[in-house]
């Protein structure tokens, strides 16, 4: 199956995906919230079974990992992309406060995930109504397993922590179940091009770029009222004021991350990001512009690839007018869909 | 920079400011206007908003931007970040109340 079936499979019905790019710790003792709230950037202020997206930054105030921190009874899981296991624990352990009694482990299972409009009928057939009924940012623990609802696409999304020699099971009976739904296999690939569409933060690209969460126009996931590793920084470099920003865009021909964005002959940018959206049926990029010209809405700049000059048109994030916004579990089923009746994926200006 | 570029987005920095004003102020959100980025999500862990606030919104950008929706089927869409409300209140608000 090519990316873009895997794309349109994804933003129409359901995917399943590998979950072995997120590291999933437990973290426990008598001192684990207080060792966490010095390492994660926003307040840890959640209920039991909460889970809440943030950042690990280093002491620069860049990301070092994109995080899910969830609230289970007096310990935590933590769902962290960007760096491997051993970076990740290496790192905490290093940070953490000095005679804080806590403990950091892998979680024990594998990590599948499911993403899309009907993702959560396929989970309801599969581990029940609890899961697939799960609202937002919330979690789910049986005896044996662990279910996430959060999701980086703009659909509904769940990673499921399963325990490991069950996985191949589980696995076959969503296979099973979900070829009801015209399930499709979808690779990290896809994922970070739904995230991208979807205007979600990427630690594997934009992630990488020494920015901090000031440029990256991320503020919402961090604190000013804590003090926590990075935090200094970041402070820092707010009173500094950030000189650039992110900002999306769409183009008609291809343009690839590092092409210089010019206003008439002045450069202003360049590209960070950029894949082709089989769903806008155009490359949809993410841009650096110097911060007098990172706003939305704006068809003068242009980007110079392959020496020649490309127009491209700042827009607001999510590019996508996603189905999930428009299915609800209590009125909808995927066997009784009518996509007459759903507006379109990209909205008229 | 060219004058009629200028002034777009002088006129969407004003409209930027608004909402962030009507965020802090109407809806309470707690953050400052500066800490509130153009692309953070509205509800879920955004800024934090629920589908009580989504009403209150709703009635603050009539009131202080002059938005009336055109159709309730833009309601979704046009809530789901800061700038999608801004791209709201630019294509659907009051213009001369923007521009004074």
């Amino acid at each position: 199956m090519s990316m873009d079936d895997e794309i349109r499979a994804l933003r129409t019905s359901v995917a399943l995906a590998k979950g072995d790019h997120i590291t999933c710790l437990r973290i426990e003792g008598e001192g684990a919230y207080e060792a966490l709230d010095y390492v994660v950037a926003c307040d840890l202020f959640l209920q039991d079974g909460q889970m809440r997206p943030s950042l690990l930054l280093d002491e620069e105030a860049r990301p070092f990992a994109d995080i899910h921190v969830a609230r289970d009874d007096e310990s935590f899981f933590l769902l962290a992309e960007g760096p491997s296991p051993e970076e990740l624990v290496a790192f905490l352990e290093k940070r953490f406060p000095a005679g804080v009694v806590v403990t950091v482990e892998r979680c024990n299972g594998t990590l599948l995930s499911l993403h899309g409009p009907y993702a959560w009928e396929l989970c309801t057939t599969v581990f029940g109504p609890d899961v697939g009924s799960l609202p937002y940012l919330a979690f789910y623990r049986t005896d044996d397993a662990v279910f996430f609802r959060s999701g980086k696409t703009g659909e509904f999304g769940y990673d499921l922590l399963i325990p490991t020699d069950e996985v191949a099971t589980v696995r076959e009976a969503l296979l099973r179940e979900g070829a009801a739904f015209d399930l499709a296999l979808a690779s990290l690939s896809a994922l970070d091009q739904c995230a991208l569409e979807n205007g979600f933060f990427n630690i594997r690209r934009e992630g990488r770029a020494g920015l901090s969460p000031l440029e990256l126009g991320l503020q919402w996931r961090v604190s000013y009222r804590k003090d926590y590793v990075g935090s200094a920084a970041l402070q820092a470099r707010r009173e500094a004021n950030a000189t650039a920003r992110v900002v999306w865009a769409v183009a008609g021909a291809p343009v690839a991350e590092g092409d210089e964005v010019f206003l008439d002959d002045q450069r202003i940018g360049h590209v960070l990001v950029s894949g082709f959206s089989v769903i806008r049926g155009e490359w949809v990029v993410l841009l650096l512009l110097d911060r007098p010209y990172a706003y939305a809405g704006i068809d003068r700049y242009e980007a110079r690839h392959a020496g020649e000059r490309r127009p491209i048109r700042t827009l607001s994030a999510p590019l996508l007018n996603n189905r999930s916004l428009y299915v609800s579990p209590q009125r909808h089923s995927y066997r009784t869909r009518d996509e007459s009746k759903l507006p379109p994926f990209v909205l008229p200006l | 920079m060219n004058p009629e570029l200028a002034r777009y987005i002088q006129r969407r920095e004003r409209i930027l400011d608004k909402v962030r004003t009507l965020l802090v102020e109407r809806l309470h959100v707690s953050r400052a206007p500066d800490e509130i980025d153009p692309d953070a999500p509205l509800f879920g862990t955004g800024l934090g908003l629920d589908s009580v606030d989504a009403v209150e919104l709703l009635v603050s950008m009539e009131s202080e931007l002059g938005v009336r929706l055109p159709h309730e089927g833009l309601s979704r869409p046009a809530m789901r970040t800061v700038n999608t409300l801004v791209d709201l209140a630019l294509a659907h608000g009051r213009t001369d109340d923007v521009d004074g």
